[in-house]
Order: C-alpha cells, then sequence, then structure tokens
C-alpha cells in the first residue's frame, strides 16, 4: 500500500494584532491511494486550516506555514513554487467546500463553473469538449437531464444538487485526492446519506484518495479507513475507525462519542464535553485539553512535550492517562 | 407565443440579472426614467435632423423671441433657434455624461478591484495614493489641464472621468474585500483557477450592480460639473452648445428673456431626475434582499 500523500509536522500559525494562533501545531498524516482519512473536530481545531495550507490557500499574511512537509507524489506541497502549486490544483488535487449554497458563483452558470478548472489547466481542449466534459461529469454524480441544467445558474439547483455540482466540478479533471471539507454539513439527513454514498462509489471507481474534514462522527463512520481526531491544531488520537469508535482511548475522543445522540439511549442522556475549546491564541501550558478533561493529571499542565502513547499498532493517543484493559469509560 | 418563450426561457435558466430586470420593471416611476431617458437621448442623436434649424445659424434681425410655433423654445439674443440648440445641448451633455463616466468605470472597477483583491501592502499603498488624488482640487486640476492642453473637448471628457474614478475605485474595493472571502473565490482558486480570471470573471460581475447603480448616480454628477465648467467658461466654446453654456447664458439674459434660463435648466433637472429614478430603482431590484419576493 503505497502512500499517495505523507504530511510531516504541519505547523500554520497566524500572526494577527490579537496575537500568535497556533492553528495548526505540528500535525503529521498519511492518505494512502483509493483510501479515506478522517479529520475530526471542533470547529477551529484547525482541520480545514492544514486542508488549506497543503492547497497553498492560506491567506497570507497573516498565515504563515512555519514548519513541516507535505509530499505528494515526491514533491512537497508546502515548499513548492506557486506557479506549481496552482497546476496541481483542481488538476490531481481537489476540495469540496462546506456550504453548496455560497461556493458558486450566484452570477454565473453552472457550466462556466464546471470548466473554469479544466481550461485553466488545458489550453489545448476546446470549450466544446471542455462542455461535453462537464456534462459527462454532471451525469455521473447522477443529475438528471444534465445536457439542459448545464446552463442553469446555481440558485436553480436545490441544496444536494449544488454539492453534486461541486462534486462534478472537483472531479472533473480525475483528481487522484480528493479533500472534502464537511461536505454534507449544510445538508438534509436524507441527502446527506446519498451524498456520501456517491462519493464511496466515485472513490472505488476511481481509485480516489479522499480526505473528508468532518464534526460529525456519524458521517466518519461509514466512510473513513483512518480517523485522526484533532483538537486546538493537533491530532490527539488517531486509529482505524474500529480503533476510534470500539476503543477510544484519548478522553476527548470518547468525549466526543459520548455527546453524540444515540437512538437506543434514554432522554437526557445527552453527554456534552464541559467547557469550551481554549483560545487558539493563548493555548496553556501542557495539554490544550487539560481544562475539560475529566481524567486530568497533574503532570498533564507541565511544560513538557505529551507522551504519544501506542495501543496497537494502528491506534495511538498524545495523553499521559493510560486506558486499563477493559475499564469503562 | 408567450408559452414558447417561457420554456426557452426556463431552459436556459434566468439569471440574477434577468430576475432583477423583471423587478425593474414593476417600478413605475424607474421605467418612466428609463423612457424619458432613451426619448431624451434619441433626440440628441438625431438633432441634425430634426431640428429646423442650424445650431450656429443667427438671425441678428429677429433677435430674441419668445416661444412660439416657429421657435418652439424661442430664440436667444442673437436670433437662434433655442430648441435646436438645448438638442445639440443635449448631445454633448449626454456625451460627456456617458464618455465621462465609462472612463470613470473603466479605471475606477480596475484599480479597485485590483487593490481589494490582492489586500495588505498594495491595497495599502494604491488606497493612500487615491487619498492624495482624492486631496488635488478639482476645479484647480481641470484649469490646468485646460490651460496647458486647450480647450478640447476630449480632455474634458478624460479630466471628468479621471475625477470621478476615485469614489468607484472606493467602491469597488470595498465590494472586493468582502467578496473575495467568499467560498466560491476559493472554490476557484482550490480548482486552480488563476488570480486575473478570479478577478476577472468571479470579482467584478458580482460587484457590477453596485456599480451600475453607482453609474447613474455618476452621470447627473458629471453633467452637472460640466455644466459648472461651462458656466465657468471651461467647457465647450461657441458656438457649439451645452447645457451648461446655455444656462450661462440664460442667467445673464434671464430678467428679459426668461425662457433662455427657465428652457435649458428644465431639460437639465428632467434627464438628472430620471437618471436619479432609474438609480433608485436599479438599486431596489439590484438588491440581493428583495430577491426572494
Amino acid at each position: 500500500m503505497t502512500a499517495l500523500l505523507q504530511v510531516d509536522e504541519l505547523k500554520t500559525y497566524f500572526f494577527t494584532r490579537d496575537g500568535l494562533f497556533k492553528s495548526v501545531d505540528g500535525i503529521s498524516l498519511t492518505v494512502k491511494k483509493g483510501k479515506t482519512l478522517a479529520l475530526v473536530g471542533e470547529s477551529g481545531s484547525g482541520k480545514s486550516v492544514s486542508m488549506l495550507s497543503l492547497l497553498g490557500l492560506i491567506p497570507q499574511p497573516p498565515g504563515r506555514i512555519v514548519g513541516g512537509k507535505a509530499f505528494f507524489h515526491d514533491r512537497d506541497l508546502l515548499h513548492l513554487p506557486d506557479r506549481e502549486l496552482q497546476a496541481l490544483r483542481g488538476e490531481k488535487i481537489a476540495m469540496i467546500f462546506q456550504d453548496p449554497m455560497t461556493s458558486l458563483n450566484p452570477y454565473l452558470r453552472v457550466s462556466i463553473q464546471l470548466t473554469e478548472g479544466l481550461r485553466a489547466h488545458h489550453n489545448e481542449i476546446s470549450k466544446k469538449e471542455a462542455r461535453r466534459r462537464a456534462i459527462e461529469a454532471l451525469e455521473h454524480v447522477g443529475i438528471p437531464d444534465a445536457k439542459q441544467r448545464i446552463d442553469r445558474y446555481p440558485h436553480e439547483f436545490s441544496g444536494g444538487m449544488r454539492q453534486r455540482v461541486m462534486i462534478a466540478m472537483a472531479l472533473i479533471s480525475r483528481p487522484e485526492l480528493l479533500i472534502a471539507d464537511e461536505p454534507t454539513t449544510a445538508l438534509d439527513v436524507t441527502i446527506q446519506a446519498q451524498i456520501l454514498n456517491l462519493l464511496k462509489n466515485l472513490q472505488k471507481e476511481m481509485n480516489l484518495s479522499i480526505i473528508l474534514i468532518t464534526h460529525d462522527l456519524g458521517v466518519v463512520a461509514g466512510m473513513a479507513d483512518e480517523i485522526c481526531v484533532m483538537y486546538a491544531g493537533k491530532i490527539v488520537e488517531r486509529g482505524t475507525a474500529d480503533d476510534i469508535f470500539y476503543t477510544p482511548s484519548h478522553p476527548y475522543t470518547i468525549g466526543l462519542l459520548g455527546s453524540m445522540p444515540r437512538l437506543d439511549s434514554g432522554k437526557g442522556d445527552l453527554k456534552a464535553i464541559p467547557g469550551l475549546p481554549p483560545d487558539p491564541s493563548r493555548l496553556p501550558k501542557g495539554c490544550p485539553f487539560a481544562d475539560r478533561c475529566p481524567k486530568v493529571m497533574r503532570q498533564c499542565r507541565d511544560d513538557h512535550p505529551l507522551p504519544l502513547r501506542k495501543y496497537s499498532s494502528t491506534q495511538e493517543a498524545l495523553c499521559y492517562w493510560e486506558k486499563k484493559e477493559g475499564e469503562k469509560t | 407565443m408567450i408559452m414558447k418563450a417561457a420554456v426557452v426561457e426556463a431552459e436556459k435558466g434566468r439569471s440574477l440579472w434577468q430576475d432583477a430586470f423583471q423587478r425593474l420593471l414593476k417600478n413605475k416611476m424607474a421605467v418612466i426614467g428609463f423612457c424619458y431617458l432613451i426619448v431624451q437621448a434619441s433626440l440628441a442623436v438625431l438633432a441634425p435632423w430634426i431640428a429646423s434649424f442650424p445650431f450656429e445659424e443667427t438671425d441678428l434681425l429677429l433677435g430674441a423671441v419668445a416661444p412660439d410655433s416657429v421657435h418652439y423654445f424661442g430664440t436667444d439674443a442673437l436670433g437662434r433657434d433655442m430648441f435646436t440648440r438645448v438638442l445639440h445641448g443635449a448631445r454633448i451633455s449626454l456625451m460627456v455624461g456617458i464618455l465621462a463616466t465609462a472612463v470613470s468605470l473603466a479605471i475606477g472597477v480596475l484599480y479597485g478591484s485590483i487593490s481589494g483583491y490582492m489586500g495588505g501592502r498594495v491595497d495599502n499603498i494604491m488606497m493612500r495614493l487615491l487619498e492624495i488624488l482624492y486631496a488635488l482640487p478639482f476645479t484647480f486640476f481641470v484649469i490646468i489641464l485646460m490651460v496647458l492642453f486647450g480647450r478640447n473637448i476630449y480632455l474634458l471628457f478624460i479630466a471628468l472621468g479621471a475625477i470621478q474614478w476615485l469614489t468607484m475605485a472606493r467602491i469597488v474595493r470595498g465590494q472586493v474585500v468582502s467578496l473575495k472571502k467568499m467560498e466560491y473565490v476559493d472554490a476557484a482558486r482550490s480548482m486552480g483557477v488563476g488570480h486575473v480570471r478570479i478577478i476577472a470573471s468571479h470579482l467584478i460581475p458580482n460587484v457590477l450592480g453596485t456599480v451600475i447603480v453607482y453609474v447613474t448616480l455618476t452621470v447627473p454628477n458629471v453633467i452637472l460639473e460640466e455644466a459648472f465648467l461651462s458656466f465657468l467658461g471651461l467647457g465647450v466654446q461657441e458656438p457649439m452648445a451645452s447645457w451648461g453654456t446655455l444656462i450661462s447664458d440664460g442667467v445673464g439674459a434671464m430678467q428679459t428673456y426668461p425662457w433662455m434660463l427657465i428652457i435649458p435648466c428644465a431639460s437639465l433637472m428632467l434627464t438628472l431626475l430620471a437618471l436619479n429614478f432609474l438609480g433608485d430603482g436599479l438599486r431596489d431590484a439590484l438588491d440581493p434582499q428583495a430577491s426572494k419576493d
């Protein structure tokens, strides 16, 4: 199994008047060919920023990638000249965004937005050919009457259809890696399932690697091969989907799972994690989760790097607390 | 027939522009203003064929006569037909209004969108430059231009446009600064679309709504500026006339031949009023908040 993307100690900081925001503070991850990696965490945990960093889409200033490497086919995305990175964007690595209502330009026909990436990369593709491929892409993502619909404006599509258009737009150049930034958050539950199924099918068909950014563990469950749980700019736990769901070992992951509403539990059984994530410009010493952690210990607040505890060949957590065999969480 | 048109429309998709146009049609004052402007503009364009007298032809024996069935708007002290002169004045005034606005539009949109999109230091420098230009006394600037290059109508267009683009650039910049944070810009960037294309095809169409409204306010502004400059004797030269020079002449004869003042003033006022109604209507029609009704 070869790695398509290998991110090593990526750090993206924002230098603002209000101080230094360590939005992404040394994350490492590996995406394998044809597999799905999920980045899970609350809003502000650095999920999106880390992915935008890879694509060179961080607003600079105030943002700056201060360290790390990200190899995609032996090329370090973080140190690539702008022009080369732009040539990769959309062509080899594509991204879909959270809100399909705002990620399509309301003034442009869908056909223009679908083809403009393609035409930016390939001068040789004629307008007609680009249009043909756009129609094909729309049909591929299950939009009926693609031939007619392609000349419509975004506001003439429903939310789910717009997200399909976004997916068609991202996949039109047949990229190898798709970054999906909360692709279903803004959609109805029924539509969510459709979109996730669509992504899964397309993945199989095109041997696509996917990085799925989400705060919804329910979405992750059916999709992800590997899960990275992020908190305050760090990956606090990683493991396979089974590892995370059946034997979570970081108190934050346990809290996240506990705060998922379950049909089989009684009313009022919703456990929220107390408190709020720390202000990213004033991160506490030691573990950023310490103030909210039910298992907090004295050394958690020490100014030392946190220990990486390995639970199996696939699972590890960034925490002092060690879960005992069979301990009830 | 109507059914067929509706079907075609449904197939092509209705843009926000078309929606806005539909809403504009419902605004009576705006439609009246728009029609008035069309009539006024075609009269101006067709002036040499409509007017029964050449605009520079004097008839000193006749002198100034009040409006009658031969001279609809009367004549001035030199016996020139006022109807002809007002129509020819409209040519100059409307041309100044449109061309100077076009100049300001071209420079302003380009400058503003680049400044807003680039942000950071570039934006800062470009905006400070703008403020310096703002601080220059405009009348003084035009007088210097006129003295240096002689009285030339095209120079007048450029000079007026060069003043108006400052505000246009500011408006566009403000819009672009907020628009560039929209997700569709990120989405386009993530597709590998370049900066130039993002400005040209994503940002500028989105600011056009605001810009069009501002244009309808700029045109009367420019016409007034031209009238003001002509009034001071810096605009068009005799025997050519603009509304400004006609008003200026009329002021001198106000007590004896009031029609010389009233008629050009009324033409100017009606045109400005029509432009303002149209501008108001456009603003309401293009307001995204209203798009739900």
